[in-house]
């Protein structure tokens, strides 16, 4: 197929996006640093357009290794939307205020290009590449508050964590590649049923067609062990527990809204690439497959239940947050562990309404920082009378998270349920129900001071909002809304993007 | 296409809501205006409603409205009322408009107060007359947030911690629930969440799945009731919640237990239902005498209700559970009357702990002579309560106890005794409170003003009415339990 460059659009506008502003910067600081962050929303609003125009042009580039399918095309518009979102909140955001604004609204731009590379990679190196681009990018970033001493300790140990994480996964390629002799994700799914036909009772299999540089054995435990040590990195990408220690940590002392950045867009290129390796490995692989549905419910398990324990006790928003994006983490993997159109369609859409309730989320705790200057539940202390719309958007999100109807959070959840219970899976539905009970009781946390408690009897004088994150906010807001209340054409898409990758089941 | 007389009927108290919120905070006596008259207006609907509904109608929905709505997972807007649905929705109206006019007394926060009250009334108004499990669920969990907040920020002492168990309680059991939807809508063929629809399909459903998703769909509806041992959270909630909140707590919410039983459990796992019919009935009978005891021991006037409420749900549970169509009357009848009578109880504990700041029964004596219309409407309405033969209380019981004899004589006698000790709680409480030497502390104790009793004297005429002359009630019901009735004996 000729390549065209037109389906790299998403990835070039961004990337483009990076260098303009860069260059800007350099001929007029000032300019640059006032137009940056709406630069940076056009930018994103362009990228997302582009991909939209994608859907009906699929395409594959690079010998495989770049592929352009709706399936890419839901996840870039989960980044754009995410990168507009997070440049706007940033303008309410005032530790950012003396940083050097248009490097920090260059490197988001280039981080969004990383994960959208992530979410079309189907070649083991460039995925890996595109894994690394967006890490590296994502350890400046959290980083960034050079001043702080919270942040760059969140940074060096977000970057100690991904690259021991990443390290693992090469492994895991490596070996993937060792019994399969490819590196083409495509091919993997031609090769694996072929060799996995002479599977014997022991489970060892040998090949039918060896090619070179391919073992003629292959054991599922060492194709098994493969997926486990790429679902070490990818587990850290999308923080489920156990890879998850670095998230807390990151999320408090990264600006928040790159912690709103990492918790949404970043852990979704983590799914995408998840979803890319489940889907294309999808075949008659029945032995090989049982392993990794239960290893993979295994971590969603762990990720919700140690998630809501633990935060539990947590005194920070921003690490009750992060555990709740861990848990969130941990029930979107069980659609994958569904298996089925129902279950991957439904990580879609939990993916994109969990982007805007998260991003809200977060946008709000950033604006509250801002606005009231603390983080901590002793600084929410009446925030329902000193703040009362602001209280009010924190409120929905959280309830959104919770999964209380209509809100947005409860359809991702029963949607994922509902996968869940079509394959008969009852004991990981009952345990996510739990888990979503106790989560319920972290939010409340946060809800308690704003309402129950009095105001402390000084506080300082509020500073005013930018307007640019209020209408994020609101945007957020209407999404959360909107979405749960009418989820038809959310997962009409959905499944559109997910069927025609997987044609046999 | 007709009037969607159910949708402006649930929606009316949303757009008062939004009114509300649109208001400056200040304007207090405003807001308590706009929120009473979107009461109102949300209780004409109803009686408008109630007005063209035919009871002799049964095996159809009524005023029936149907749409699409994420057809991508067969979820529709579909809303029906039919003889069960009907009164509960009166009372729903009816209780709303007085506990709004009760709620005069909130004096902090109001602006807050009367939307979520709203949004509550919304919720309670959806349950009932929803006909789509998903549509159901929404409304089920939407009542729940205004209620935790209405407790938390409102509340007595230890509201906090009140709010938050029972936002829990309450959750893990809907939840469950969700459970139990979703293992219907895949079971059934076509994939459907739609009430009529599964009725008709339940024939093909397995005869051990109906036990699971009726035990699933049990444990949502048992909190809700509540039935011991799910109880625990309700005293904490009736006795910290402000007096508005408890009256619909009692009134409203505690009958979505019932009815969720009546209107989802019942006709679509009906031989799980026949599975479970000693088991409901041991349990309603627990709670009709353990209620009772506890009740006996209590020292707070409002907690002494709130125990008086588990005792008589039982009645609702023993006479669901017998399956007669007079056990079913009696049930349904006892939710309404229970939600008249309790409701007034709570209003009435309210005007008292609003003007003497306790509800220790001890520390009152002697009130007869300082307040004789407070103390005669009291009385009155625990005797309604203890079920005196002539008040509304004594009907109902009396059917949930004809109606379930002929299944189970030993329970109806041994429940007998929790009639006797809810009969010695009451008189004793009169004897303890109103009776006797006048406690010089209560020597000023100003008696009800109008604006109470515009509050308290419509339920009182609704318990003499009732009491006197039931049919008014039956006639309403009685098809839709009678045809119940039939289709359980049939699906036995």
């Amino acid at each position: 197929m000729e390549f065209n460059w037109l389906s790299l659009s998403p990835h070039l506008i961004l990337a483009g996006g990076a260098l303009v502003l860069i260059s800007v910067a350099v001929v007029g600081r000032r300019f640059a640093a006032a137009v940056a962050p709406y630069f940076t929303t056009a930018v994103a609003l362009a990228a997302g357009g582009a991909a939209i125009w994608l859907w009906q042009h699929p395409a594959t580039a690079w010998f495989g290794a770049l592929t352009v399918d709706p399936l890419f095309v839901v996840f870039a518009v989960i980044f754009a939307a995410t990168l507009a979102l997070v440049a706007l909140l940033s303008t309410g955001y005032g530790a950012l205020e003396g940083s050097d604004r248009p490097e920090y609204y260059a490197l988001l731009m280039l981080v969004t290009c990383a994960v959208a590379f992530m979410a079309s990679a189907t070649n083991l190196v460039l995925i890996y590449v595109a894994l690394e681009f967006s890490s590296i990018l994502s350890y400046v970033l959290v980083g960034y508050l050079r001043g702080d001493r919270l942040s760059g300790e969140a940074g060096l140990k977000y970057f100690l964590y991904g690259a021991a994480a990443s390290a693992v996964m090469l492994l895991g390629f490596a070996l993937l590649y060792g019994l399969t002799g490819t590196t083409d994700v495509g091919a993997l799914a031609e090769r694996l049923p072929r060799m996995a036909l002479r599977f014997d009772t022991w489970g060892h299999a040998t090949a039918v067609a060896p090619t070179e540089g391919l073992s003629a054995t292959l054991s599922p435990v060492l194709f098994f062990l493969a997926f486990a040590l790429i679902m070490v990195g990818l587990g850290y990408k999308i923080s489920a527990v156990p890879f998850h220690m670095w998230a807390p940590d990151a999320y408090q002392g990264a600006p928040t809204p790159i912690a709103a950045f990492l918790s949404v867009a970043s852990k979704a290129s983590g799914f995408a690439v998840i979803l890319r390796l489940v889907l294309a490995l999808h075949g008659p692989l029945g032995l090989v497959y049982a392993g990794w549905t239960k290893y993979l419910a295994a971590l969603a398990v762990a990720s919700m239940v140690f998630a809501v324990v633990v935060g539990i006790v947590q005194r920070d928003v921003r690490r009750i947050l992060a555990y709740s994006s861990i848990a969130h983490a941990g029930f979107a993997l069980l659609g994958i562990v569904a298996d089925t159109h129902l279950g991957f369609s439904s990580v879609l859409v939990y993916l994109v309404l969990y982007a805007a309730m998260n991003i809200g989320a977060f946008g709000v705790v950033a604006a509250l920082g801002h606005v009231i200057g603390g983080y901590d539940l002793k600084d929410y202390l009446g925030l329902g009378r000193r703040h009362p719309v602001l209280a009010a958007a924190l409120t929905v999100f959280l309830l959104a998270l919770a999964g209380i109807p209509p809100l947005a959070g409860f359809f991702a959840k029963f949607y994922i349920l509902a996968a869940l219970l079509a394959q008969g899976y009852i004991f990981l539905a009952v345990v996510a129900i739990l888990a979503s009970v106790v989560a319920l009781f972290l939010y409340a946390r946060i809800l308690k001071p704003m309402y129950f408690d009095v105001p402390p009897a000084e506080v300082e004088k509020p500073r005013r909002l930018s307007f640019a994150a209020a209408a994020a906010l609101l945007i957020c807001f209407v999404f959360t809304l909107a979405a749960g209340l009418w989820p038809h054409l959310l997962v009409s898409w959905a499944k559109a993007a997910v069927v025609p990758l997987l044609p046999n089941i | 296409m007709a009037f969607p007389i159910l949708t402006v009927t649930v929606f009316t108290p949303v757009v008062g809501m939004i009114v509300i919120l649109l208001l400056p905070e200040r304007w207090v006596n405003g807001i308590r205006a706009i929120s009473v008259i979107f009461t109102a207006i949300a209780l004409a609907f109803s009686i408008w409603a109630l007005a063209q509904f035919d009871p002799n109608i049964t095996g159809a929905m009524q005023f029936e409205e149907f749409y699409r709505w994420i057809p991508s997972v067969d979820v529709f807007y579909h809303l029906g009322v039919d003889g069960l649905s009907m009164p509960l929705i009166i009372l729903t109206t009816l209780l709303s408009f007085l506990a709004a006019i009760a709620s005069f007394s909130i004096k902090e926060r109001v602006k807050e107060y009367f939307a979520l009250y709203l949004l509550l009334e919304a919720g309670m108004l959806g349950v009932f007359v929803a006909l789509d499990l998903f549509l159901f669920y929404v409304f089920w969990e939407v009542m729940l947030v205004p209620m935790y907040f209405l407790i938390g920020i409102w509340g007595g002492e230890k509201r906090e911690y009140a709010a938050i168990k029972f936002f829990l309680y309450t959750l893990l059991g809907s939840v469950i629930m969700l459970l139990g939807i979703l293992a219907l809508y895949f079971t059934s063929d076509p994939h459907t969440f739609d009430m009529v629809e599964l009725m008709r399909q339940q024939g093909t459903f397995l005869r051990t799945f109906q036990i699971v998703v009726f035990l699933a769909f049990y444990v949502g509806f048992a909190i809700k009731v509540p039935v011991f041992p799910f109880h625990t959270w309700l005293p904490d909630a009736h006795v910290e919640a402000p007096t508005a909140i408890s009256v619909l707590l009692a009134g409203v919410l505690l009958k979505m237990g019932g009815y969720g039983l009546l209107r989802v459990s019942y006709p679509i796992l009906a031989q799980g239902a026949h599975w479970f019919a000693w088991p409901l009935a041991i349990l309603g009978v627990i709670n009709i005498v353990y209620g009772s005891l506890v009740a006996m021991a209590q020292k707070d006037l409002k907690k002494l209700i709130a125990y008086s409420s588990v005792g008589h749900m039982g009645f609702v549970l023993l006479g669901a559970a017998a399956m007669t169509p007079t056990g079913l009357n009696g049930a349904m009848m006892q939710m309404i009357n229970h939600g008249v009578i309790t409701g007034a109880l709570f209003l009435l504990v309210g005007v008292l702990y609003d003007r003497a700041h306790t509800r220790e029964i001890a520390a009152f004596s002697g009130l007869a002579v300082r307040v004789p219309v407070y103390v005669g409407i009291m009385s009155f309405t625990m005797f309604a309560s203890l079920g005196l033969p002539g008040l509304s209380g004594f009907v109902s019981e009396f059917l949930a106890l004809v109606g379930s004899f002929p299944v189970f004589p030993v329970l109806v006698i041994i429940s007998g005794l929790g009639i006797v000790i809810t009969a010695a709680y009451f008189l004793w409480t009169i004897r303890r409170m109103f009776l006797g030497k006048l406690n010089e502390r209560w020597a000023t104790l100003p008696d009800m003003t109008f604006r109470e009793l515009v509050t308290v004297v419509p339920l009182m005429i609704l318990m003499v009415l009732i009491g006197v002359y039931p049919s008014i009630l039956i006639k309403l019901m009685n098809p839709a339990m009678t045809e119940l009735s039939r289709l359980m004996t049939a699906l036995k």
